[in-house]
Order: C-alpha cells, then sequence, then structure tokens
C-alpha cells in the first residue's frame, strides 16, 4: 500500500523461492565445506595422505569458485527480490536489524578474504599458517550463519518482539524458532559439506574414490540421521507448523514431503556407494555425484519452500499472529483500511491525480494492493482459476470472508463497497459478469460429497463455526436428501447471496445432496 | 489533474541509529566501494586493450597482471558494494523501494550481470595461459556485463532522485520494464562514471611499470600507457563534467554556481585539482622514477573522488527536498549492538591483515 507493487505473471513468491532456492544450495556448502576442508587437511598432515592432499587442492578451488562467486552473488540477489517483492517487509527488516546485518557482513568479508587467501596459498604459507587460515574461513562462514539465522528466523517467529513493550533487537533476534532453525542449518551444512565431496570426487584415480565415498559418508550420513530430532524441535517451537506440513497448505505439505523423501534417498544411495566402493570404486562416478546433489538439493530446496510457506498469511509472522502482511500491511493499518477505506490509503494506485475511475477501475487497483502480493491475473496462482465463471455477487461473498477460504489469505483490507468493485472486476475478467453457466468450473469431476462441499458451498459457508459468518449446518437442518435435491436446483431462489450457484448437474446434484442430508443429520 | 508525488512514508519502525550515523557509515562504505569498483570496471577495459597487442612481451606481461589480479578487485568492489546498499536502503528506502520497483526487471538483471561478469574475470584468470584467445573473448564479454550492471546503477540512482516522475511512471507501466533514459542527467553521469573508472584504472597500470621500473625491468611502456591514458581520461571527465553540470535541473545547478558554499566549494577545488593532475601525468612517464608521480596523482585522484562524492550528496539532498525528509526520521539507536558491530569490525579487521600479514612473509621452505 505504501510502496508501489511490482506486477509480474511469474508471481512474486515464485520468484523468490527460485532465487532462495539456488542461494541455499551453495550457501550451507559455503559454512560446512570450509570445517571439512581444515579437519581434512589436517588429517592429511598428520597420516602423511599426499593423494588426499592433492584432492583437498583441486576441492579447495572448486570451492573459493562456487561459494566465492555463486555464492555471494546469488545472496545479494535473494535481497535484491525480496526488496522488489516485499518492499515493506525489507524496509522493516533493515530498521531492525541494520547492525545485525552490518556484523553479518564483517564476517562476510573476513569469509570472503580467507577464502581467497585458503584456496591459493597452499604453497605459500607453512602448513600451521594454512590450517589457521582455513580455521578463520569457518569460524567467519560459521558466524556468519549464526547472525542470518536469527533474522531468517524471526521472519517465521518474531515472537516477543510483536508486543511494542518489549521490543527490542533482542528478542527479535533471539525469536523462539531461533535455536531449533540454528541446529537444522548446522546440521544442514555438515551434511551438505559431506555431499559436495562427491561433486569432485569423481575426477580422482580410482584408488582414492572409495576413500572419499567413504568420508563423504562420514559427513554426511550423521547429521543427516539427527535431522528428524532437529526437525521435531523447530515444528514444536514454530506455530501452526504442523498442522500446515500435515496438509492445511497442500504446497507446503508437498514441499515437506520433498525434505523427507530426498533427504531418505540421498542416504541410502550414499551409504551403498560408500559399502560398495571398496569393491568397485568406479561407481563413484559423475552420474552418482550428481544425482546425490541433486537429491541433497531436492531436500534442502524444498526446505526451504516449506520455509516460504509456513509464515502465510503474513511476510513477517506465521498464522498465529504476526507484524506484516504478505500484502504489506500491519494488521493495525488492515483494521483502519476496513473502516475507512483501502484507496484512499494506497499511494500507489490510480486515481491520485485525480482521474475519475470506474467502479471496475477502482476494483482493480484493490486487486492490486490486497491481493497481488500472492495472485496474479492468469500466471502462478492466478485469481482468475477462481473467479472464472462464478457472478459478481458469489465473488463478493468470498471476498467478504477471504480469510475464511483455502490459502490462508489474511483478511480483505478494505469497505464493503471496495468489495463490491473488486467483485465486479473480477467477475469481469472472463467477459461475462452473470455467467449463463453454473458455477463450477466446467467438467468438474464428480468427487466425493466432502470434497463437492468444500467447493461448491464453503466458499461462502461455514459449516458449524456459531461465530463465523453464514453456518450452513443450521440452515440445512432437517433437510432430507430428497429436499436437498430439490433445494439445490434453485439456491438462486432461495436467496439472492446465492445467485448463479444452482447446482445443475445431475451427479453432483445427487451427490452433495445425499451428504448434505447426512450432514443435516449428525448431532 | 495535477502531478502529484507520490512517495512511500518513512518506516514506522524508527532508525536503529541516528541519521548522521548512518551516513556516515554510508558515506564510508561508499568511498571504500567506488575505488575498488573502479579498478574492477576501467581494469577490464586496460586488460582488453593489452590483451588486444598480443605478442608484445610487455602488453602480455600486463595482460597477465590485470588478469590475474582482476578478481580480487571485484570481490573487494562486491563486498563493499553490498554494505553501501545496506545503508543506502536504511536511509533513502522510500525512494530507493520505489525507484527499483519501476526498474524492477534491469535491476534484478544485475544479478545475473555481476555474476557472469565476475565469473569471467575468473575465466581469464585462470585460463589465459591454456587458452589466451577464448581468455580475451571471455574477458571483453565480462567487461561488457559489468558496464552493463554500472548502466543499470546510474539509471537507478538517478530516477531515484526523481520522485516527481515516479507515480506518472508506475501507472503508465507497472511490470518493472522502465529505465530512467529521458533523464538529461543520465548519459552525462553515467559517462563521467565510466571514464572515471577508465581514469583511476590506468594509474593502476601506471603503478605497476613504475614498480617494475624501480626493479630495473622494462616498465617505461606501461608507464606512459598508463599515465597518458590518465590523463587523456581525466581531461574528458572535465569535459563530461562540464556537460553533467549543463544537464541538471535548475535548482541543483544553482547550487554549484555560487548556490551554496557546499557544491560550488568542492567544485572549484575539484577543477583545481584536476588541472595539476592533468599536468602531474602527462610529463610523468620522463621522471627518472615515477612512483612517487604515480603516488602522488592517485592521491589527487582520491581527493577528487572525495569532491566529488561531497558534490553527490548536495545534489541529492536537493534533489529530494520536499519529497524525502531525513531530519523527520526517528531514531531508537541500539547503541550496545553498534558497539557490538564495531568491535567484530575491529576485531574482523585485524584478522584480515594478519592474514595479510602472512603472505608478505618470505615463502616457507617446502616441508618434507
Ligand atoms: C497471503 C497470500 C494471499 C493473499 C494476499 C490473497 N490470497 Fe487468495 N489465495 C491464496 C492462496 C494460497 C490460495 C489457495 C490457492 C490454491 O488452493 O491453489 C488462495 C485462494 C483464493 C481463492 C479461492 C478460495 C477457495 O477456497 O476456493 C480466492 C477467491 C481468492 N484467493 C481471492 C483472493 C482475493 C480477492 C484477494 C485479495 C483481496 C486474495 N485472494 C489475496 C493466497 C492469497
Ligand atoms: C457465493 C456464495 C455462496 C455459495 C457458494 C453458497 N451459498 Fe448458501 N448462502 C449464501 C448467502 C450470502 C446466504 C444468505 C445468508 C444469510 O442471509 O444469512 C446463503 C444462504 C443459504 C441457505 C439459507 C437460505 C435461506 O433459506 O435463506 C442455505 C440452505 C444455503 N445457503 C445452502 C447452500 C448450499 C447447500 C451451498 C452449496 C451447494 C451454498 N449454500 C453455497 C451464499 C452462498
Amino acid at each position: 500500500m505504501n510502496y508501489p507493487v511490482w506486477q509480474l505473471e511469474l508471481g512474486g513468491g515464485l520468484l523468490i523461492a527460485l532465487v532462495a532456492v539456488t542461494h541455499v544450495f551453495v550457501s550451507h556448502f559455503a559454512v560446512g565445506g570450509g570445517l571439512f576442508l581444515v579437519l581434512a587437511e589436517r588429517r592429511a598432515y598428520r597420516t602423511g595422505d599426499a593423494a588426499l592432499l592433492s584432492w583437498l587442492r583441486r576441492h579447495a578451488k572448486f570451492f573459493a569458485l562456487l561459494t566465492l562467486v555463486f555464492g555471494a552473488v546469488s545472496g545479494v540477489g535473494i535481497w535484491f527480490t525480496i526488496g522488489l517483492v516485499h518492499p515493506a517487509a525489507t524496509s522493516s527488516l533493515i530498521h531492525i536489524f541494520v547492525w545485525g546485518w552490518a556484523i553479518e557482513w564483517v564476517f562476510f568479508f573476513v569469509e570472503i578474504a580467507a577464502a581467497v587467501v585458503y584456496a591459493s596459498t597452499w604453497d605459500r604459507l607453512d602448513r600451521p599458517t594454512h590450517v589457521a587460515v582455513g580455521w578463520i574461513y569457518f569460524g567467519a562462514a560459521f558466524m556468519s550463519l549464526v547472525i542470518i539465522n536469527g533474522i531468517l528466523s524471526f521472519m517465521f517467529t518474531p515472537g516477543d518482539w510483536l508486543d511494542p513493550a518489549t521490543r527490542s533487537f533482542g528478542h527479535g533476534f533471539f525469536n523462539p524458532t531461533y535455536w531449533p532453525s540454528l541446529v537444522l542449518r548446522t546440521l544442514a551444512a555438515v551434511a551438505f559439506a559431506g555431499l559436495y565431496v562427491l561433486a569432485t570426487a569423481w575426477r580422482e584415480p580410482l584408488r582414492e574414490r572409495s576413500k572419499l565415498a567413504r568420508y563423504a559418508a562420514l559427513w554426511a550420513l550423521p547429521a543427516t540421521l539427527a535431522g528428524p530430532l532437529a526437525a521435531v524441535l523447530y515444528l514444536k517451537s514454530a506455530p501452526g507448523a504442523l498442522e500446515v506440513i500435515r496438509g492445511a497448505v497442500p504446497a507446503a505439505a508437498l514441499a515437506f514431503r520433498l525434505v523427507v523423501g530426498c533427504a531418505v534417498a540421498y542416504g541410502l544411495l550414499l551409504a551403498a556407494v560408500a559399502l560398495l566402493s571398496r569393491r568397485r570404486p568406479g561407481i563413484v562416478n559423475l552420474p552418482v555425484g550428481a544425482a546425490l546433489l541433486l537429491l541433497g538439493y531436492g531436500s534442502i530446496g524444498g526446505a526451504e519452500l516449506v520455509r516460504e510457506s509456513i509464515r502465510k498469511p503474513f511476510v513477517i509472522g506465521n498464522p498465529s499472529g504476526g507484524y506484516l502482511y504478505v500484502n504489506g500491511l500491519t494488521p493495525a493499518e488492515a483494521e483502519a483500511t476496513r473502516a475507512s477505506g483501502l484507496l484512499p490509503a494506497a499511494r500507489w494506485v490510480k486515481g491520485k491525480d485525480g482521474a475519475p475511475l470506474t467502479e471496475a477501475e477502482r476494483g482493480a487497483e484493490v486487486f492490486r494492493v490486497a491481493c497481488r502480493g500472492c495472485h496474479t491475473v492468469g500466471g502462478y496462482r492466478a485469481i482468475r482459476r477462481f473467479v472464472d465463471h462464478k457472478p459478481v455477487a458469489a465473488i463478493a461473498t468470498m471476498v467478504g470472508r477471504l480469510d475464511k477460504l483455502r490459502g490462508r489469505m489474511p483478511p480483505f483490507p478494505g469497505t464493503a463497497e471496495e468489495a463490491h468493485d473488486l467483485a465486479l472486476w473480477l467477475g469481469g475478467l472472463d467477459g461475462e459478469l452473470e455467467p449463463q453457466e453454473p458455477a463450477g468450473a466446467p467438467g468438474a469431476k464428480v468427487a466425493d460429497g466432502k470434497a463437492l462441499l468444500q467447493d461448491k458451498c464453503l466458499a461462502c459457508h461455514d459449516l458449524d463455526d456459531p461465530k463465523g459468518s453464514n453456518p450452513l449446518r443450521p440452515k440445512v437442518k432437517g433437510w432430507s436428501a430428497a429436499v436437498a435435491y430439490e433445494n439445490l436446483g434453485k439456491l438462486s431462489q432461495l436467496n439472492a447471496g446465492m445467485t448463479g450457484m444452482d447446482v445443475t448437474d445431475e451427479r453432483e446434484r445427487k451427490v452433495l445432496a445425499g451428504y448434505l442430508a447426512t450432514l443435516a443429520a449428525e448431532k | 489533474m495535477t502531478d502529484p508525488i507520490v512517495v512511500p512514508a518513512i518506516d514506522a519502525i524508527p532508525l536503529p541509529a541516528p541519521v548522521w550515523l548512518l551516513q556516515a557509515f554510508l558515506t564510508l562504505c561508499f568511498v571504500l566501494h567506488v575505488v575498488p569498483m573502479s579498478v574492477m570496471l576501467g581494469g577490464g577495459f586496460w586488460a582488453l586493450v593489452a590483451g588486444a597487442r598480443r605478442g608484445d612481451p610487455a602488453m602480455d606481461a600486463l595482460a597477465h597482471r590485470l588478469a590475474k589480479w582482476l578478481p580480487y578487485w571485484t570481490a573487494a568492489a562486491v563486498t563493499t558494494g553490498v554494505a553501501t546498499l545496506l545503508f543506502l536502503q536504511v536511509l533513502y528506502g522510500p525512494v530507493f523501494y520505489a525507484a527499483s520497483v519501476l526498474m524492477a526487471r534491469p535491476w534484478l538483471s544485475v544479478v545475473a550481470l555481476l555474476m557472469a561478469g565476475y565469473y569471467g574475470y575468473y575465466f581469464r584468470a585462470l585460463r589465459q595461459d591454456r587458452n589466451p584467445r577464448a581468455a580475451l573473448a571471455v574477458g571483453a564479454a565480462a567487461f561488457a556485463a559489468l558496464l552493463a550492471v554500472s548502466f543499470v546503477y546510474t539509471n537507478l540512482m538517478t530516477l531515484m532522485l526523481a520522485p516527481a516522475r515516479h507515480y506518472r511512471m508506475y501507472v503508465a507501466d507497472p511490470t518493472g520494464a522502465w529505465l530512467n533514459l529521458s533523464d538529461p542527467t543520465l548519459l552525462p553521469r553515467w559517462l563521467h562514471m565510466v571514464i572515471g573508472a577508465v581514469a583511476l584504472a590506468g594509474l593502476w597500470v601506471a603503478f605497476l611499470g613504475a614498480r617494475a621500473v624501480r626493479r630495473g625491468e622494462d616498465g617505461r611502456r606501461l608507464v606512459s600507457l598508463g599515465a597518458r591514458g590518465f590523463a587523456l581520461a581525466t581531461a574528458l571527465e572535465a569535459a563530461l563534467g562540464g556537460w553533467f553540470l549543463g544537464a541538471l535541473p535548475a535548482p541543483q545547478r544553482a547550487l554549484f554556481l555560487g548556490g551554496s558554499p557546499a557544491a560550488t566549494g568542492p567544485l572549484l577545488l575539484s577543477v583545481l585539482l584536476t588541472a595539476s593532475m592533468i599536468l602531474l601525468a602527462w610529463r610523468l612517464p620522463r621522471r627518472e622514477d615515477p612512483l612517487p608521480a604515480v603516488v602522488a596523482a592517485a592521491g589527487h585522484a582520491l581527493a577528487v573522488v572525495l569532491l566529488m562524492i561531497a558534490m553527490r550528496a548536495a545534489v541529492r539532498t536537493e534533489a529530494l527536498r520536499g519529497a524525502l525528509d531525513l531530519g523527520a526520521m526517528r531514531a531508537a539507536p541500539q547503541w550496545g549492538v553498534i558497539g557490538l558491530f564495531v568491535a567484530l569490525l575491529v576485531a574482523g579487521l585485524g584478522t584480515v591483515g594478519w592474514m595479510l600479514l602472512q603472505l608478505r612473509r618470505p615463502a616457507a621452505a617446502p616441508e618434507s
């Protein structure tokens, strides 16, 4: 509302996810890989293993080229992206944590210097000094994780910071998920240090490969096995997260399955490779290395997607409360605009120059401010999927109760008149304000009654919730299947709020009528 | 219909430090950024000049040296740039975010371009012996990518300063496809920056030559290439500066023509310094030992950079008058965290200093 909204049909959320997922692939390796390098270097000196040492040099060069350039620049990329997609949230974070970032920057700067020195001075520095530089690298890299973790976990669980009475840097930083999230990220960093061994091991002579595969397993497997424990801790301190991954938000549930599935798969594959490579070192090859990294990537990328989706409807906050909704409004601001209007308060909408707008044009502007944060018109999470072939009245009812629909949306932040304008605009997107076809996607599948109820009725009704608007159960009290069948065909006559909602498909009508009758009979 | 000046409101969360402190860090970081950034960009140019004359041993050696060091300059430019951007956003967020959303696509492309340029520099550094032809081609592409980055930056930095145009632009096209091409200051400002970078990096070339001369090697040609290049680029800078001044909106131009001592002073001083710098550099190749003169020219150049930054700040303040009032921002300084930051900064600089010292120690005898 305060900042212009970037109109992007790819979807801002998807763009953030894409950039974040690329960065995270390298950022954890940048931490764990540092520890791996020093420990392996020390081991190579202790055991006098020249072959190991010569591999380490190549691995360190690969490491430096990947983390210094790709890691650092893609990190900057995340920052650019969130600034464009969520300027209000970025501004808030920067106001709270500028000095946190400044501290992270100190570590970042030491990290970069140390990586450059480490990778290029194997011959120039004596061994203890070279190892010391490696330790400096790891210390700085780990500390930058320690810092950024405070800011990232804050976005999900702002905790006591939310209360103006206890609002401080410390409360925001050491928030409820700070520690579990740090443990998780550290484990991921160690696991990735192991997986990345396979990124370069396949180029080594055959007799070296089995040893490297065992190192990889030694690093990746224990950290991976400890992962579930840390994840449980994390989910326990994260309000609502459990429900989310159990299915309350389908995309998050899917992403969580991706995390688990990929972790199990790379764990098994890596264990097998480590065991079998003793006999057949040739299996430590490029395809296997690529597969392992890809699976690792799937699991950490999935975790990033979970993290992105469990905060809804907030960007800073979680389902149980937050500071800033995805649409860039604070709950207090949304409260105010519900009373006195969203468009008068919004800055970057048409009409500020005094140009008169039609109702539908106003509706388009309301969409820009209130919905663009998550929806596009026809691209990613297209709003048209949800409103096409629905009459304006039905859309208006849905807009009025957004926070009760699927999708964990914030409550509609505008007046009734603005809801009407929005519905008018949305209703016209398909070129017909009052569709002749009955509601429901054409050719909708006849699913079970429960799914039909969700699809056809629960957009506008709650089932029972006495407080929620428009509970359905009392309305269908005493209905038999026959009565229900009859009424479903003429909902629009029962109440004008259901204009266009008549259920005309014969099979749907029958299934739903039967289900309604059982509902009516319950309790 | 009126053209409304629409600017986002100042963030409701107070600043975590007083404005003056944030300004001080912004300026410091920018100074630390401008130098490596210029060497990175201008150095890319000189590496191409040298690389194009293959077969000439002096030029081969120069190309080699520049190529080896450019990735490190890039690392320094990126690292200091991140810090600058951080402080820029906290102070100028309202106009910064608005302008960056208007040009979201070009702005985001900076990430890809920078990565391409950075990897391109590394590629040349690592492959120039094995495959000089490819190294030259990739180096040229990397230079082009970084040049494009600089162009996008100048677009954003000038668009930020024109909040009166933002609303119209946004309403006309909210898809983030804008640049700031219609701004008359865009081209002179960008060229001023690019030619300045070529000049500064020319000094680096002269420096490499002067050090070679000291060691008794043949560095004369490098000295004269770098110093003359520096002098010519600086003369061109002066002309571009005049163009830039003429292109500024009248109220901003007036600052430099006596309107404000804080702007006119630096301008006069920088004109004087520029003149003496050109003379110094032009005569530099004839000296017995050119190194002190190169260092003196670098000192001059650094002083001019500082003056330019002061003038830039004067333009910014005037351009944002009435649109963004830093004085109105509330601050709730986090002194404890600031103290921690300063302590860690000192420790961090010390650590990096220690590592560099290790590098200067004579190479260790190979261990058994
Ligand atoms: C926090 C992000 C967010 C915001 C803001 C948001 N939505 Fe949604 N919306 C979603 C998600 C997620 C879904 C579910 C998508 C799915 O199931 O595929 C959804 C679904 C919907 C549906 C279908 C609901 C159903 O149960 O069938 C409608 C209608 C809708 N949104 C309208 C809007 C409108 C109108 C606005 C603006 C006033 C808006 N949304 C703002 C995230 C959001
Ligand atoms: C587009 C929104 C919408 C949809 C979809 C919808 N309803 Fe309604 N329904 C309403 C509104 C609005 C009312 C009026 C509520 C009131 O005034 O208390 C209503 C009222 C009713 C009533 C009471 C009618 C009366 O006698 O006044 C029944 C029964 C009912 N709905 C059943 C259903 C069933 C069954 C479905 C699913 C097939 C359904 N509705 C889908 C909006 C909707």
